[in-house]
């Protein structure tokens, strides 16, 4: 990585401070950098037959794997080193004596400033600087606690892998390589943030992605200006084409099979370091909808769960305008027992059909934000006597018809059939806006509510993507129907998403 | 990818849902203007008409290929001709969408909002439409596309389950036929096929043109079966005698689906939902393509801020119209003289480009 992670040179410090021959001022430098930060460990030693070679090593605390710099440097470095000719005059040679044939890591690099070597230790890795050489060596020590690679929560599957992603970039993208072994899946460091500078990769399959879209996707990380990237979130919004609007244009996954199978659409992927969400661009309106099960299940059952899906869109998002629209404004529509068994349960609600949703829709909201904020045990139990309790008694209490609670727990019931959480979310946003226009128009506000969707939907681009793809340009992009509301069989998805518009099948 | 140009097939779903919206608006004046159920000739008589007419009309696209109707007469002919059709177009389509608005917001409040005045009908339409005009080619060609998916199609399906109870010996006699009402129907049906004028402003914006020539008229073609279709339906659903009375044909066809499963007692507000989606998308189109007949005449460059001089205009008309229901007794001779000039002018440019031979 860190060959080419400093491709941003926007968050770069611009003043660069040479490594003096005196390892004393080094030393003072990085001390005086380093004030007050007590996890900064100073080790000096002294190398040589002779033991007249001084060198220092620095490191933070708790980033570095002590061992390794041990038992392969700092051991060979005190009691092997025979430099004895090189002891009379010491200069750069020693150093390049030192590092090939004296530190026992694989990974060196040579610094040249200290603030590389500050970059280096904070990134977890050991400096070592020798007395008397304007330069300095990297020790790759890597090491900090971290998670193991465990199933995802928020993205279970009855069957498939049970590996997630952790929060430990390059285990991710180990986890990514495993499953393609090939040598055009390429990886590109780069690093974001002037203060966090956080480690990201794009990566790609060369020979499939678009290019024009690889460009974007670099481009637009390129122009990242900030001072800290705390988790993926941060980079999708920054990278997004219009960060205004409700709908996700980016894809974000903790799964390595997800993330394997876009990069063999063509797709990019990007993973950020300290997060196990990986982002996916470009992402469309349909690749919400989809989830990796429907893969690894037989594919007629998985197409008809995956139909069921796409029935449950509108019901989350209209359901509840439908029943305003329908008992305020079209009674007339609905068969006459209905209609009568309605205008009995509403004679004793003092409410109006759209306060009536609006209130059930914002108590099962609160409902799921406590819930989510408390310990999972707990959380269930309160969605439940939420759910039940409050449903119950306000029906009892003649707040609500029963009518309306069965459209409210219906509608929460569709929102956790759409795979993806931040769209299952905007979808619920958008279900308020519905309402309201229902209260306003029925179902002609409902229509006009529609139509601005679709126009939005339809003005929307993912890394210059149509999102709206391929339903779109149905006619054109008509193969890629194939795997949208249904699954085709794995035989009959040989080739890749034509919306995408893959180099490889730009030379078919 | 990342350019403003269509498809062909985003073309032609253009072209049909924009001529479907007409058909429907047109239907009464068809089946009112011909003693008997021979509507459906007109329509085949002024789709031929329009076929042929496609040959020269594509030959001049096909040397134009990036320009419009107004930027080729510019090309051709003096400063005052070219620009006298620049504003025939602009008002054309004006006229056209404020009525077309009439019409649509009058059903919606007889069907869905009777108590909600029809200015807020107007408005609420004309607003929403602005936004999708102002967002440029792709984005209309991309709402047309879904349009087509989750509104006309399904429209069409309920359509045809008004069959039910269909009696079929309604499209006859053929013979004698009612060729004075036959022949005066022509310029009605051949207004129904209003794609035809958008297409010479489309076409300008088709990314692949060898392809979207043959799509052209595939557009004919599909329109007219959609056309004549819809019009049997409509006379064998009611029989052309208590069809000439209709001023809605098409929702009085929904009032009678028969769906099997289906409980919703009022299948024309379904059915009207979904024409809601189409007609609008409908009027989307035109407020574009006026603003591009507006850009082109007055040479500015390409922007969707002429959508805000449209609004003011296109409410005032369509407040000021009565609604289409009323316009019937006075509405031939306008008519004759739009389907005249929507079908001559394309011909008129064509004819002058081949006389000058200009490339």
């Amino acid at each position: 990585m860190s060959e080419n992670n400093n491709n941003n040179t926007k968050n770069q410090n611009t003043t660069k401070t040479n490594i003096e021959k005196d390892l004393n001022k080094n030393e003072a430098s990085l001390r005086k950098i380093f004030k007050n930060a007590d996890d900064i460990v100073f080790r000096k030693i002294e190398g040589g037959q002779n033991q007249k070679i001084n060198m220092l090593l620095v490191y933070v605390d708790g980033m570095t794997t002590k061992e390794a710099i041990s038992e392969y440097a700092v051991q060979n470095l005190m009691m092997n080193m025979n430099l004895e000719n090189l002891e009379k005059s010491p200069d750069n040679e020693i150093l390049n004596a030192v590092s090939k044939t004296n530190i026992a890591i694989l990974e060196v690099k040579t610094l040249l400033t200290l603030e590389e070597c500050v970059d280096k230790m904070l990134s977890g890795e050991t400096v070592l600087l020798i007395d008397t050489c304007t330069k300095g060596i990297m020790l790759s020590s890597r090491g900090w606690p971290m998670r193991g690679v465990q199933e995802p929560a928020a993205e279970t599957l009855i069957r498939g892998a049970r590996d997630g992603f952790n929060e430990t970039m390059k285990v991710n993208i180990t986890l990514i390589r495993r499953r393609i072994r090939d040598p055009k899946l390429k990886v590109k460091y780069t690093q974001v943030g002037s203060r966090s500078k956080t480690d990201m990769a794009i990566m790609y399959i060369e020979d499939i992605v678009n290019k024009t879209v690889l460009d974007t996707v670099e481009k637009r990380i390129k122009n990242i200006d900030i001072e800290a990237i705390l988790e993926s979130s941060y980079v999708e919004e920054m990278i997004e084409d219009d960060s205004y609007s409700l709908f996700p244009q980016i894809e974000n996954t903790e799964r390595p099979d997800a993330a394997a199978s876009a990069l063999l659409e063509g797709r990019v992927v990007i993973a950020v370091d300290n997060t196990p969400t990986v982002l996916i661009a470009p992402a469309i309106f349909v690749s919400f909808m989809q989830s990796s099960e429907d893969y690894y299940e037989r594919w007629l059952p998985s197409c008809i769960t995956r139909m069921i899906r796409y029935v449950a869109l509108p019901i989350v998002m209209l359901l509840p305008a439908l029943y305003v629209a329908v008992t305020q404004f079209h009674p007339n529509m609905l068969p006459t027992q209905l209609a009568l068994y309605v205008a009995a349960s509403r004679a004793n609600v003092p409410f109006p059909p759209y306060f009536e949703a609006l209130l059930m829709e914002l108590v099962i909201e609160l409902v799921r934000e406590a819930s989510m904020r408390i310990t999972t045990p707990v959380g269930s139990t309160i969605g439940l006597v939420g759910g039940l309790v409050i449903g119950q008694s306000s029906v009892e209490a003649g707040l609500i018809t029963p009518l309306a609670v069965i459209i409210v727990a219906l509608t929460a019931i569709a929102s956790f059939t759409i795979p993806s959480y931040n769209f299952s979310t905007t979808l619920r946003m958008i279900r308020f806006a519905f309402i309201i226009l229902a209260a306003v128009f029925g179902l002609f506000g409902i229509s006009i509510g529609l139509s601005v969707l679709i126009i939005h939907l339809c003005t929307l681009k993912s890394c210059g993507i149509p999102y709206m793809s391929p339903l779109s340009s149905f006619i054109e992009d008509r193969s890629d129907l194939k795997d949208t509301i249904i699954r085709p069989r794995i035989k009959n998805m040989v080739r890749k998403p034509k919306y995408l518009q893959a180099e490889k099948e730009k030379g078919n | 990818m990342f350019n403003q140009d269509i498809t062909p097939y985003q073309n032609i779903s253009i072209l049909i849902l924009v001529s479907f919206a007409f058909q429907s608006l047109l239907m009464p004046s068809i089946l009112s203007e011909i003693d008997g159920p021979v509507g459906w000739i007109s329509i085949a008589a002024a789709a031929l008409l329009l076929y042929l007419a496609m040959k020269p009309v594509n030959k001049l696209m096909e040397k134009h290929s990036e320009d419009t109707i107004i930027s080729i007469s510019n090309k051709l002919f003096p400063k005052f001709i070219s620009r006298s059709i620049g504003l025939y177009y602009i008002f054309m389509f004006l006229i056209s969408n404020s009525i077309l608005l009439k019409d649509f917001s009058e059903q919606i409040k007889l069907m869905m909002l009777f108590k909600t005045p029809l200015s807020t009908i107007i408005i609420a339409i004309l607003l929403t439409a602005g936004y999708a005009a102002k967002k440029g080619m792709q984005t209309i060609a991309n709402i047309t596309n879904i349009a087509v998916v989750i509104a006309l199609i399904p429209y069409l399906l309920i359509i045809v389950f008004s069959t039910y109870y269909a009696d079929y010996t309604n499209i006859l006699p053929i013979y004698p036929a009612d060729v004075v009402g036959v022949a005066k129907s022509i310029p009605f049906a051949m207004l129904g096929f209003f794609g035809f004028s958008i297409l010479m402003f489309s076409n300008s914006r088709v990314a692949i043109k060898e392809k979207n020539l043959m799509i052209n008229k595939r557009f004919i073609v599909i329109s007219a079966i959609l056309y004549m279709a819809c019009y049997l339906l409509i006379v064998v659903k009611f029989g052309i005698k208590e069809a000439v009375n209709m001023v809605w044909p098409f929702i009085s066809v929904m009032k009678f689906v028969n769906i099997p499963g289906f409980f919703f007692e009022s299948t024309e507000i379904v059915g009207l939902c979904f024409q809601i989606v189409v007609t609008f998308t409908c009027i989307c189109i035109l407020s574009y393509f006026t603003n591009l007949s507006m850009q082109e005449t007055f040479k500015t460059r390409e922007n969707g801020y002429f959508i805000f001089i449209q609004i003011p205009i296109l409410y005032l008309i369509a407040a000021a119209l009565p609604g289409m229901y009323m316009m019937f007794p006075y509405i031939r001779i306008p008519i004759y003289a739009l389907s005249a000039l929507n079908f001559l002018i394309p011909l008129l440019v064509a004819f002058k480009d081949r006389k000058k031979g200009f490339i």
